[in-house]
């Protein structure tokens, strides 16, 4: 009988079907199957205690390094010298542009570092930038004419807290690049 | 399945291999089969694609042929006995067929993927899929006439 080739194919698909995969074709699938069920874990059990371990001993050492770099505030301001009250308006100012002097000098060296990937340098500034949001909230409330010498008292001890935190961060940075 | 492997990929060792790949690919996710269809066909499209990424690494080429002309082919094909061919002999025939036709006349023919699916999983026009189809028949039809003709 004469037929279309396609039609032939069509009419015997299941016996095109001869061959047969070697044996170890099987083996090797259960093989395989059989090592991917089992968990890395089940493997190795004592791969639990090795990464435990390891955790342990990498948080560990970013605390401390985190300890080591970052003083708290309360530490870099502890032994800092009491302020004496300014007597007088006259004082106050005066006192007030020393600080001044001295803080334009220290943000002149901090300007020569790259400080943008530095996160010792990043925890100094946001210490300053708190100090900067209180002395605002004073200056906020200073009265315009009338001299007020607690406030003044207050904004000197300011002053001289982000005076020294900014010579930490010139410290930090000329070690820093020292090396 | 190791049957469209080796027709696919022409080779024993090639097929044993693209075959154990996708049965452990296959039971590796057996959780993520949903049941749209029947398990074997499950297999059979994660078997089809795992030959095809082998293909893939083979740089798998697709000569573009002029449909117009495989079309006047075929209005001029003649009727054999196939009969007198055993199946076993076609399936020969097949693994003997240039790689990028064969993998379209497998897919077309054998495993019922129609020319706008193989050119969407081989990245090729529906054109070339129809043309490569017309090349791996000719070829087909030359070979196994021949045969037929020295009987």
């Amino acid at each position: 009988m004469q037929q279309k080739l396609e039609d032939y194919i069509r009419d015997h698909r299941d016996q095109l079907d001869i061959e047969t995969p070697s044996e170890k074709l099987w083996d090797n699938i259960d093989g395989t199957l059989n090592r991917k069920t089992l968990s890395l874990w089940e493997r190795y059990p004592l791969l639990k205690v090795a990464a435990a371990i390891v955790v342990i001993a990498v948080l560990g050492g970013v605390w401390y390094t985190f300890q080591e770099r970052m003083p708290s505030t309360i530490e870099m301001t502890a032994d800092l010298p009491p302020v004496d009250q300014p007597d007088s308006e006259t004082d106050w100012k005066k006192a007030e542009e020393k600080y001044q002097d001295k803080i334009l000098v220290l943000m002149q060296k901090i300007q020569q570092y790259p400080i943008e990937d530095d996160a010792q340098a990043k925890h100094i500034l946001r210490e300053v930038s708190q100090i900067n949001v209180r002395m605002d909230d004073l200056k906020a409330n200073m009265h315009p004419t009338e001299f007020d010498p607690d406030i003044a008292h207050e904004m000197l001890q300011l002053y001289q807290q982000k005076v020294h935190q900014l010579e930490i961060l010139v410290d930090y940075l000329q070690h820093m690049k020292a090396g | 399945m190791y049957n469209l492997c080796i027709r696919m990929l022409g080779d024993q060792a090639a097929a044993e291999d693209a075959l154990q790949e996708a049965f452990v690919n296959a039971f590796s996710n057996i959780h993520r089969f949903e049941g749209r269809s029947s398990v074997g066909a499950w297999i059979k499209r994660i078997t089809v694609n795992k030959c095809l990424s082998i293909l893939n690494k083979r740089k798998l080429f697709f000569e573009a042929l002029d449909e117009r002309v495989m079309n006047l082919e075929e209005d001029k094909q003649e009727a054999y006995i196939w009969a007198d061919i055993s199946p076993a002999r076609v399936h020969q025939e097949i693994k003997k067929l240039p790689e990028g036709c064969r993998v379209i006349f497998n897919l077309y023919q054998l495993e019922g993927y129609d020319h706008q699916e193989i050119s969407e999983i081989l990245g090729v026009s529906v054109s070339t899929s129809k043309s490569q189809f017309h090349r791996a028949r000719k070829l087909l039809r030359e070979r196994l006439a021949k045969e037929l003709e020295a009987q």
